[in-house]
């Protein structure tokens, strides 16, 4: 077991602010090698390779790239390009007019063109963001306590603020949620799917590949420095 | 990804998560859960493709650790922990639009990789 580390007095100075935090991102992937790999993954595919490729990525189940593979790539190449962590700047959400935005991104055109292949393939590998949470809306009260991990991967120029876990070369962190103590599984499975229209009836079966499911159960310490016990999916 | 910049993460109730570290296994569960279909993943980060869909969707993931027991630490990340190699099973349906998915049972499913374990980061690190 950890050793408990649980510091019960709030507020204390233990603990790091985490926009105080580097934020610690990882380049885009080279995008040669996934797309090669992905080709020959959709080749052992039968299910797959019989879609075309619009009908391959028609698959709207949160976490699915049906047959494109790039899944396999990377579980082969690593969920990053090997290169080093580099410590940067926070992106704290921007406040306008008593309300929060979102990060906002600033890529160049070039930038965006060339970690575009690399961000779809851990894009698969984290699990496609074909279904989103509702995130605040669904998430309830409370969920405008809770920290994200300050390390990120790049997709598309975003920061994203997520690591592949187990399938990353270096240790990293599983946990979506930081300032975290507790159970952690993570899990990319794969499969098959039916996919039934309504209207048609047609019915088509489709595999998944590496969705992406976690959940994450302990105590946090929240923005409010409070301890408080907690309990998450990341779908 | 949230405004306050959670990735794909919600907050779900104490029982959609049973775990026994002990005994190596946990079992995740969704039911009905809401929602927003992007279509792509490009769409789901960037926004810039079509207005995301309405959906549900339901699941279970099942956990049953396989490995022994492995000591990570990354100083960088302030994270540490110790975890197994696991074996992960899942089945889920969804409704998005005029489809219904529904895949294959639980135990059809196959591990890419997996992990079970406890952790601290952050402030606990």
């Amino acid at each position: 077991m950890l050793s408990p580390r649980i510091d019960f007095v709030t507020g204390s100075a233990r603990g790091s602010e985490i926009h105080r935090l580097p934020v610690v991102p990882r380049p885009p992937l080279s995008p040669a090698l996934p797309v090669r790999l992905a080709l020959e993954r959709a080749d052992a595919f039968d299910a797959g390779a019989r879609l075309s490729p619009r009908e391959l990525t028609a698959v709207r189940v949160r976490g699915i790239i049906a047959g494109t593979g790039e899944g396999w790539a990377m579980r082969r190449e690593g969920w990053t390009s090997g290169e080093r962590l580099i410590a940067t700047r926070s992106v704290p959400p921007r406040v306008h007019g008593g309300h929060t935005h979102p990060p906002s991104p600033m890529w160049s055109r070039r930038s965006f063109l060339e970690g575009a292949v690399g961000a779809a393939a851990l894009g698969a590998v984290v699990g496609s963001g074909l279904l989103r949470p509702l995130s605040a809306a669904a998430a309830g009260p409370g969920i405008g306590q809770v920290e994200p991990i300050p390390t990120v991967s790049d997709f598309f120029g975003v920061p994203s603020h997520v690591t592949g876990g187990p399938l990353e070369r270096e240790v990293a962190d599983p946990s979506s949620v930081y300032n975290f103590q507790g159970a952690t599984g993570i899990a990319f499975v794969s499969g098959f799917c039916e996919r039934r229209d309504r209207r048609s009836g047609e019915t088509q079966t489709l595999p998944y590949l590496f969705n992406d499911m976690r959940f994450m159960k302990g105590v946090i310490r929240s923005r409010d420095r409070h301890i408080r016990p907690a309990t998450f999916a990341f779908v | 990804m949230a405004q306050n910049g959670l990735f794909w993460t919600t907050v779900v109730s104490d029982d959609a998560v049973d775990v026994d570290l002990a005994a190596g296994t946990a079992t995740l569960r969704g039911d009905g859960m809401k929602m927003k279909d992007y279509h792509d993943f490009e769409n789901a980060i960037l926004g810039n493709g079509d207005p995301p869909k309405q959906s549900s969707v339901s699941f279970t993931v099942r956990w049953r650790a396989t490995g022994p027991v492995a000591v990570l630490d990354n100083e960088v990340q302030r994270f540490r922990g110790r975890f197994r190699d696991a074996e992960a099973k899942m089945e889920w349906s969804a409704t998005s639009g005029q489809f219904d998915y529904r895949s294959a049972p639980l135990e059809d499913s196959r591990t890419e990789a997996a992990q079970l374990g406890e952790e601290s980061n952050g402030f606990f690190y």
